[in-house]
């Protein structure tokens, strides 16, 4: 299926971005997004590239405006920035699960579809996340890995050509992260929306990117490619060496 | 092993009994202050034989009853509209707030004058004590929604009135089963006051009765069957608690 170049709405598009994508026509396109709350400037003007089928990882310290920009994507941030188009559906995967307490794991995993099957697409989805026996339990008797792969699992039952996590596996304890980057690269693989992951953790980007962005203070900082194969040890020297230009990078602002 | 344990909750109030029915045999507690409790169940029998008491039950029954319902539904619609939207909040709520400070059992005269010494002023009454702890906990309850769940429902596609009804009404359900455990027992104490301030039928009635003819066992017996309604509507309010929250961590198994 062809999917659309859909321009966001704004003065200087032609600019190619990155350099390095020069065959492809990116799905989604951002240029000049800045976003001022009061005094303080969060986004600076922000050009930025999305491809179809690749997993971009944004990395920054807390308060760097990684959040902002992917509400802004997500058309959660209702500001005074402009807005940015995205073609065809957007899933966003919290920090917390954000599941409804009252609603059955299953129940959960449904909402918001509309086709009169939508039980037995929530079905083949929790299948997918593994959870195919906690079908009928509430999220309150679920762990915290259980119920963020409920998450997932809503959010990838709509086919999102773009989905957004935000710091999803932040919460969890070493063991359950490790297992959920592996399901999060598998399901990605599967279903092929553009990823775009936030992380303060310099490992998960490493383990998981096809493309690492650096922001700091609202700037665009720098742009690094992971040619790597997965699955991937963060204790391979190309990535070791990866780590160290990009630490680089954080310690020169 | 179980009887007996059960047992053991209600040793001090069979001790109680006990001691009642003994002073009051032995001549210490004399009939026209307190009757014993042998005396209290033979009016009962007595009473429930000639039908006069199914009689009156049935009549303070669908007056508590018709209340009540008046009550909720004014309660329910008036705090919906006025949490729901900005101008019903500004235009309901101070109103509502400022009524709340009357003593509203003090309304009774009032309310003989306006609706007649018939039911309606009786059923206005409980009416009115029903209204108020509905409306101020949904009102509450609506108020204590969860942004973020609503936030992760708007993305997940979710229209306003689909948000209320799947996020806004569940969360504020807790809150409204105080408000309604609340308006029972208001419910029966406005009761008590209408059918005593002026009635020709009713348990009210029953007790006023007793009085000029000092028949304390009556008395007894009319409050009896105030605190057996309490407890049966207690146990209703209860019985749907544990039916409705059954998602709640506390109550999910």
């Amino acid at each position: 299926m062809q999917i659309p170049a859909v321009p966001v709405l704004d003065e200087k598009m032609t600019i190619p971005f990155p350099a390095n994508h020069p065959h492809l026509e990116p799905t989604i396109r951002i240029r000049g997004l800045s976003r001022v709350f009061g005094e303080q400037t969060v986004l600076h003007n922000l050009d930025l590239d999305l491809f179809a089928g690749e997993f971009v990882v944004l990395v920054g310290r807390s308060g760097s405006g990684k959040t902002t920009l992917l509400r802004t994507l997500a058309g959660l941030d209702t500001g005074p920035s402009k807005r940015v188009v995205v073609p065809g559906s957007v899933s966003y995967v919290f920090q917390e699960p954000r599941l409804l307490p009252w609603k059955t794991v299953l129940k959960n995993v449904a909402l918001g579809l509309k086709e009169k099957e939508s039980l037995t697409h929530a079905t083949q989805a929790l299948a997918e996340v593994g959870l195919s026996d906690r079908l009928q339990y509430w999220p309150s008797v679920l762990s915290g890995g259980e119920a963020q792969r409920v998450s997932l699992a809503r959010a990838l039952v709509r086919e999102p050509k773009l989905l957004l996590l935000d710091e999803p596996f932040s919460a969890l304890d070493a063991f359950t992260k490790a297992h959920m980057q592996e399901m999060i690269i598998s399901l990605w693989k599967r279903h092929k929306p553009i990823v775009l992951m936030v992380t303060h953790d310099l490992n998960e980007a490493l383990l998981l990117a096809d493309r690492i962005l650096v922001l700091s203070d609202g700037y665009l900082r720098a742009e690094y490619k992971v040619t790597e194969p997965r699955p991937r040890i963060v204790s391979k020297v190309g990535l070791v060496q990866l780590r160290e230009k990009i630490m680089r990078e954080f310690d020169s602002h | 092993m179980r009887v007996f344990s059960e047992l053991k909750n209600w040793y001090s109030s069979i001790i109680i009994l006990i001691l009642w029915q003994a002073g009051s045999t032995l001549g210490i507690i004399p009939s026209q202050i307190l009757c014993g409790p042998n005396q209290i169940v033979r009016t009962c029998v007595s009473l429930l034989l000639s039908g006069e008491l199914l009689q009156d039950i049935y009549v303070s029954l669908l007056r508590a009853l018709a209340g009540l319902a008046l009550g909720l539904l004014a309660g329910i619609l008036l705090s919906l509209v006025s949490s729901l939207f900005p101008w019903g909040e500004s235009i309901i709520d101070i109103p509502v707030q400022m009524a709340r400070s009357l003593p509203f059992l003090g309304l009774a005269p009032l309310f003989i004058l306006w609706f007649g010494i018939g039911e309606v002023s009786k059923v206005a009454l409980v009416a009115m004590g029903a209204f108020f702890p509905i409306y101020i906990n949904l009102f509450a309850g609506v108020h204590s929604t969860d942004n973020k769940l609503l936030e992760s429902c708007r993305l997940l596609g979710l229209s306003r009135w689909q948000r209320v009804w799947h996020v806004v009404l569940p969360s504020a359900l807790p809150s409204f089963l105080v408000g309604l455990r609340y308006a029972f027992s208001i419910a029966w104490l406005s009761l008590v006051v209408a059918e005593q301030v002026n009635a020709d039928s009713g348990i009210g009635y029953l007790v006023m009765q007793a009085r000029e003819y000092m028949r304390t066992d009556t008395m007894v017996l009319g409050l009896a069957i105030y605190a057996l309604l309490g407890w049966i509507s207690h146990a209703f309010v209860q019985q749907l608690e544990t039916r409705l929250l059954s998602w709640r961590p506390a109550i999910a198994r």
